[in-house]
Formats: C-alpha cells, structure tokens, sequence
C-alpha cells in the first residue's frame, strides 16, 4: 500500500513537472550555443510554408566594452558631456554603436570621432531625445568598427540639463538576421523568446548623461527634487548606492528641498554643503577632475569603489549638481 | 378629521358628496355597501378588516344592502382595475386620486353609522390600508387593439390591425383612418343585384352617430364601436334607394399579459448600465476583447417586462474592418456570444446578460435580436459591436523637397485596399525611419512600404495564390479567409518594408545600414523570407513585438 502511494505521489511529480515546462511545441525550440554564443532558432512557420526552419540568430552583444564618461559647466552655463569607449580586448565583435536617451541635448553640439556618424532625433514617445553615435562605414565593409582592444574617444555632446547616471546601449557587428516566411508565430514560447532576444540585443553600461532637467528660470527646488527621485528610484534600481545610504541622502534632500521652497537660501546651502561632504567621506576625489580619463581602468579600481556607499561616477554626478545649484544660488565655494 | 369634517358640515354637505361623484373615472375602486350595518356593528374588527381586504381583490363591485339610509361605505383598491390603467398616466393619477376621496367618504358615512369603539377603530385602520394600498398598486400598461369591418357593410375584410394604442380614442382614430385610405376611390356596390349592377365610386366618409364604448359594470370600458358611414359619386349605390353605405369598427381592451399587447414590446441592446456608444454602436471594443451586453424587453410605456424569451443573432457588415472578401459568417469573423454566434435566453427580471467575445478580426459586428415564444418584438436603438484598435491613422504621402518622395505605398489589392494605417507614435517614427534612410541613401530608391495594419488592425489576413513544393495551387478563396495571417500587423506599430529583387527593394548592402538607422530611433528592423522572393524588412517601429 505505501509502494503505492509512493508511486502515485512520484506520478503526480513527475506530470507536475512536465506541465510546468514552458509550452514550446515538440518541434519548436531555441538553443545557445555555449561555443559560439549563438542562438540556434528551430520553428515551424505559420505562413506560408508551414514548414520546420532553422536560424542562427548571432547577438550583437559579443562584445566587453567600457563607457567613461565626464562633463564639465561651460562658459554659457551648459553642460559638456564626453565619452570614451573601449572595445574590451575579449570582445568577438567590433563595435558600432552607442547610444542613450537624454532628457534633453542640443543637436548643434553633437561631435562625433573620424569614421562615426552622429545622430539626435526627438523619441517620439516622450519629450526626451536619442543620442546616438554608429559607425559610419559599415556599407562598406561588415566588420568594421570599434576592433578589440582598441578604444575611442571624441563622443561629445552639449546639454542645459545636469547629469544623472542612466543606460548607455552598445552594440556589435552582427549579420542582418533574418527569419524564413513570416517568422515563428507571434504567441509561441520561441516566438515569444526571439522577441526578448532582439529587444534587448545590447549591451549596457553606466555612464553620465542629461538627466535632471533645470528650470528656466532657475528653481533650485525643483533641480532638487528632480535629483531626490533620481537617487531614490534610478541609482537604487541599478545598485548604485547602498539601500541604507540613500535614506541618509533622502533625509538631506528633504530638508534642503524645504528651505528652496521656503525661501530660505542660507538654510540651503548648509543643507548643500552637509549633502556634499555626506559623498566626500565616501569618495575624497569626488569633486576632483577623473584621473583616469586616460587610463584603460583596472579591476582592482572597481572592486575598490565596489566596497563604497555609493557608486564612485554616482558620488561624482551628485556633486557636480549640488555644486551647479551652489554656483546658480551665489555659493561660489 | 372626519370631526372637522362635520364641524365644517361638509361631511353630510350635498355639495360634498356631488363634488365626490364628478371625480371620474369612479369605478377604478371598488365600492362594496355593505349590506346591512346592523350586521357589522357587531362583528370583531379583525374580521371586517380581513373581509374587507378580501374584497380588495374582487371585480365585481357593488353590492346593495337592505338597509336604506345607513349604507356602509367601504373603498378597496380592485388589482385588477389597477392594471387596466396606465402607469404614469394622468388617467391613472385620477384613479388613484378617486380611489382615496371615495375611501375617505365611505369611512366618514361609516363612522357615522357605527358608535362602537371598536368598529371605529377598525374603519379607520381599514381606511389606511386601504389608501397605502391604492397607492402601492403597480400599474401596468394596457393596450387597445383596433378590428375592422366587424359589423354593417363590409367595406373591407374583417381583419384585426397589427398595431396597439394606448388609449381607445387614439386606437379609433387611427383606424378610422386607415379604413377611410383604403375605401375612398374604390368602386363598390352594396348589394350587387344582377340588373343595378353600377358601381359607385367612394368619394368621402363621415362617422354614424352610433359612436359608443361599452363599459363593464363598475368598471372601465373594454370594447368602444364606431361606425363610419360612406358616400358615393352617385348618391347611392347600386340598389336603388339606399344611399348609405356604413361600417363598423371597434376597438377591444387588453392587458398587458394579453397576446395584442404584447405586439408592442421593444427589444434593446445596451451595456450593463443601460448606457451605449452612440445611437448605433452598442460598445467599442478591442480585437479578441470581451464586452458584456444585455438585452431587455420593454413595453409601450418604455417599463420593463421581465421573463421573455430572446434570440440572438450576430451578423459581420459587410467589408467592414477593411475586409473586402467573403467568409464573413464564420464565427472567426463574427466573434460570439457566450461561444456561441446565435444565442438565446430569456431576459429574467432584469435582461438577459451575455458577454460578447469579439474576434480577432476588426469590424461592425450587428447583433440581431428578436422575441420568441411566440411574443412579437420590434429591435430598437444601438445594434452593433464596434471592433479595432482605435485612433490608428493613415500614412499620407510625404516627401524631401532635396530628395523625393520619402517613401511609396504599396501592397494594396481588392480584398485590403487599405493597408497603411499606424498609431500616431508609430507613424512619428516611421517617417523619422524613412528620412534618415534618404538622408543617407539619396541616390537609392526610398524605402518601399508594404503592410501595415488596416483601417482598424486586428487580424490581417493576406491574399495569397502560390504553388507549394510539391506543386500543389493554394488560393484564398479556395481554403477560406482569417487564416492563417500576417504575423503581428494588428495595432499599428509595424510594417513591412520591400527588401527583395523587385523594383523599389532596399538593397543588400543597405541592410546593416537601415537596421542601424533604426535602432538610433528605438526601431527593430528583421528582415523577414531572406533570399525569397518575399524577401522583406518586417520592422517594429516601437521597438517590441505586439
């Protein structure tokens, strides 16, 4: 009797486990392959053939790059920002492009290196704007681009709103992919997997970009809040910063946020000055100029800033605003 | 107040009980004398309460008791005289107002016949409930049927009208009418003997004065008679000395439960709510969306009549959604209603509830619904499911006064003429695609636009006629519409661009280049059937697959 009931319970499991797996028709299937890095696609199309296909769908994410990034004020109260890319040396592909959506950026001040094409196009969807720079011969020549272990700077571009840290988005060069017919049906589990493997046929990398808008006229509390929210939200999101740090730094923002708004500048800049050295304790250099502009960058730098409260470029980033705010309310330490 | 009454000598005032007496229509309620006061002087109050609330529902109303002088006067309301009256109707207003004043009366002629404490306490009790009662009747609504040539000279075939009015004035009225229309003009003898046999032409009519309604006793009229006398071109007709030649019609009361009556309901469509789109759209829904309708039943006076059975019937219009093929019957096309296309019920005390499933197929999608059990009902107000993606938009030529056009449409055929619709966000985008792609290629020929999605997306079932590999012949109209589709090209977020060896196609070596114009705008560009002849950029403008 027990034999049987072990049986029964060992059946059940087993039928358990075989619904529960992803409903992939018995045909279909959507395999890496460990060696190449490729994804090997086996549908049956829905149109018009009907007939099984196999694809080799090669990612344009065979790459290691780095993103640096750095921006100053200028003269006209805009801000620069530049980048500089690395191809790391264990990429499979060069590369050919990158790009971010910036809340705002001025198309006449878009520079791109020799050989790059630069682009800034509205996005459509919201009143921010894409920046990207892509390689500009690849109608020439397929494997073109950034090779690795070479890197590229010259990415620059001009913008009235302060940094904030958010995705930049990199690609390889890959082969045009293509699917036989109309491609597996839309609602398939490989279907629906393919769709994932192009949408985020990328790589991402941190780097500095127009984030927090600034008022015209100038409105420190809204420079402020818009910076709160950025802590909160985005640099907690992509582990930027330590979960118990940023209520520290929320607390401040809050009482800095109330003395804008009450008008009361002296109570501010204390406030500005006590968030500022909040992200000096943890990075001395923090309202230095980036030593390592010129360096490829080591591991041991990383792990180093790995063991921080706070991201070293997001400790960077945050300075240089509440410094912009220092600097727009007369504070000119 | 009945002491204030007769302080004031109202309550024995001749004037008073005149007054009370001109309130028409009296007979509404029942007015049972009681047929010798002597007897209910000593009965238990409980029992006169209970006997006069049995009456309450008797038809037969008047009774006369053998003792003169002393008649006891007791009001009930009849539910069955209720339901003879309109509700909402100044007519049934009066009713309620008479039925009260004569209940009233009867209770202040009553207590001055009986002294008992008890028996008073009683009338004035009964007098309560009774006035709740006459005002809680539910009226429901009657109807007046109208019959022709049911006596005189049958001047047309006896025939009962189709139609019902509300009152007996309205129903005579128009059949008069419409007896008149059908009789003037008409050559007619009365008695067609062989030698007087000349026809006299109908020139005009007047009514009989024989006009009369025939009341029941105590209660409404049920019938009402008119007679309608003709006259001919020649004074006469036919026989000699008879110049008058008259037909009867009537008009017969029913119930609302009656068959006539029931020739009036309405059956509408609507939301749970009772609300719709608009005037003909029941609802707007998405493809394959689900959207929960109700079907109710109404009378005459536009109240709810509960508990009659409903059929239901979907119906695709034709064309509709951009479509302009046949299989427009088939439930892939029409959608259901509650999985089914044709489907009944009975409407319960509130409607009949049913989910409409639309199809994945945009369209107008008409329900058509009708009584059954052998009720007649007229379908009134919104019938139709309005399916699609709402607020897509035409792509419209546009062009670089440096380099041409931007792009060119094509695809179109007889059976999807219109093939080029997209969000706004989509198009915005789009056309960013096509003037970066002839900004950098101005010397190859723009981008050349195939499919999008059309007037309202949904499924997107393209004309096909090809041979397969074994040479077999595979043709629409031969293996049926709606599938198997386009993959995705449902909300208006992609399109199809040529990429093959025809004229117009992006050329290969521009392949990686428009790819990569497309992802500096949030574009995914795959290219679909390469090293076909279909061959195609199949490009998601919005960066994701719908």
């Amino acid at each position: 009797m027990k034999k049987i009931r072990q049986l029964s319970l060992f059946t059940f499991l087993c039928l358990g486990a075989i619904f529960s797996l992803p409903t992939f028709a018995q045909d279909e299937s959507i395999v890496l392959d460990p060696d190449t890095g490729n994804y090997i696609i086996t549908f049956r199309s829905t149109f018009p053939s009907r007939e099984l296909h196999r694809v080799v769908f090669v990612p344009a994410t065979k790459i290691d790059p780095t993103v640096k990034s750095k921006f100053k004020l200028t003269s006209d109260q805009h801000i620069r920002y530049e980048y500089k890319v690395k191809n790391g040396p264990n990429s499979k592909q060069p590369l050919i492009g990158l790009r971010f959506i910036a809340s705002k950026a001025d198309r006449a001040s878009q520079v791109a290196p020799k050989g790059w094409r630069a682009s800034m196009i509205p996005n459509i969807v919201d009143t921010r704007v894409r920046v990207n720079w892509g390689y500009e011969e690849l109608e020439e020549d397929a494997s073109a681009g950034l090779q690795p272990g070479r890197n590229q700077s010259g990415f620059s571009v001009g913008s009235p709103d302060l940094p904030g840290i958010d995705v930049v988005r990199l690609n390889g060069a890959s082969p045009v992919f293509g699917v036989p017919d109309e491609g597996p049906a839309m609602d398939s589990e490989v279907g629906k997997q393919l769709n994932q493997l192009t949408a985020n046929d990328f790589v991402p990398r941190h780097a500095a970009i127009p984030l927090i808008p600034v008022p015209n006229p100038f409105d420190a509390a809204a420079v402020l809040t818009s910076m709160q929210k950025h802590v909160n939200q985005d640099m907690v999101s992509m582990n930027l910063i330590d979960p118990a740090f940023a209520p520290q730094l929320d607390r401040l923002f809050q009482t800095a946020i109330a003395a804008a708004k009450g008008g009361n500048t002296v109570a501010l800049k204390g406030n500005l000055k006590d968030l500022r050295q909040m992200l000096k304790r943890e990075h001395a250099d923090v309202d230095q100029e980036d030593e390592d502009w010129d360096k490829d960058g080591d591991r041991k730098d990383k792990e180093k800033d790995k063991s921080r409260l706070i991201d070293k470029l997001a400790a960077k980033v945050l300075d240089f605003d509440l410094k912009y705010i220092q600097k727009r309310l007369g504070d000119n330490d | 107040m009945w002491k204030s009454l007769r302080v004031l000598g109202l309550a024995k005032s001749k004037a008073f009980f005149q007054f009370m007496n001109t309130v028409v229509p009296r007979p509404s309620v029942n007015v049972w004398r009681v047929p010798c006061a002597k007897r209910l002087r000593d009965s238990r109050p409980v029992i006169f309460a209970a006997t006069v609330l049995r009456l309450g529902n008797a038809t037969v109303t008047r009774r006369r008791g053998p003792c003169p002088g002393y008649r006891g006067l007791f009001a009930g309301a009849s539910l069955s005289l209720a339901h003879r009256r309109g509700r909402g109707s100044m007519d049934f207003f009066l009713w309620r107002i008479t039925a009260l004043m004569s209940t009233f009366r009867s209770t202040l002629d009553s207590l001055t016949t009986y002294t008992q404490p008890r028996t008073r306490t009683a009338l004035v009790v009964v007098t309560a409930i009774s006035s709740i009662f006459v005002f809680s009747v539910p009226a429901l609504a009657d109807c007046w049927v109208a019959e022709t040539g049911v006596g005189g000279h049958a001047v047309v075939p006896r025939e009962t009208l189709p139609d019902t009015y509300p009152s007996s004035e309205s129903a005579l009225t128009a059949v008069t009418q419409h007896v008149v229309n059908q009789v003037l003009g008409v050559q007619r003898c009365i008695v067609e003997l062989p030698d007087t046999s000349h026809p006299s032409e109908i020139i005009s009519s007047y009514e009989t004065a024989n006009n009369a309604c025939e009341p029941i006793s105590g209660g409404p009229p049920t019938v009402c008679t008119r007679s309608i006398g003709f006259r001919g071109s020649s004074g006469y007709y036919c026989q000699a000395g008879s110049s008058v030649l008259f037909t009867q019609i009537q008009v017969r009361r029913f119930l609302p439960g009656d068959l006539p009556c029931r020739g009036t309901l309405t059956l509408k469509l609507s939301r749970p709510d009772d609300s719709s789109e608009d005037n003909t759209v029941l609802d707007k829904i998405e493809p394959a969306k689900e959207a929960m309708l109700v079907a109710k039943v109404y009378d005459q006076n536009n109240q709810l009549v509960p508990n009659v059975g409903v059929k239901l019937v979907l119906e695709a219009k034709q064309n509709s959604g951009g479509h302009h093929h046949p299989d427009d019957t088939v439930a892939v096309r029409t959608g259901t209603m509650n999985g089914q296309q044709i489907f009944t019920g009975n409407t319960g005390p509130s409607g009949l509830q049913f989910s409409y499933r639309a199809p994945s197929v945009s369209g107008d999608y008409k329900i058509v619904a009708s009584c059954t059990d052998g009720k007649n009902c007229t379908q009134d107000g919104p019938d139709t499911v309005w399916v699609g993606v709402k607020g897509l938009e035409p792509i419209v030529p546009a062009s670089d006064s440096a380099s041409g056009p931007l792009y060119v449409l094509i695809g179109q055929d007889n059976y999807h003429p219109d093939n080029h619709y997209l969000t706004p966000k989509a198009n915005g985008r789009l056309q960013q695609l096509a003037s970066r792609y002839r900004e950098r290629f101005p010397n190859d020929p723009p981008l050349y636009l195939n499919d999008a999605s059309l007037e309202r997306g949904g499924l997107f079932d393209i004309y096909y006629d090809y041979a397969d590999k074994y040479g077999v012949r595979h043709e629409r109209n031969a293996e049926g519409w709606w599938t198997p589709p386009h993959a995705e090209h449902r909300k208006g977020t992609v399109i199809d661009v040529r990429a093959n060896q025809a004229a117009g196609a992006v050329p290969s070596r521009n392949h990686q280049i428009l790819m990569d114009l497309a992802r500096d705008i949030g574009v995914d560009a795959g290219l679909h059937s390469p090293g076909t002849a279909n061959q195609h950029f199949h490009i998601r403008l919005m960066g994701v697959a719908e």
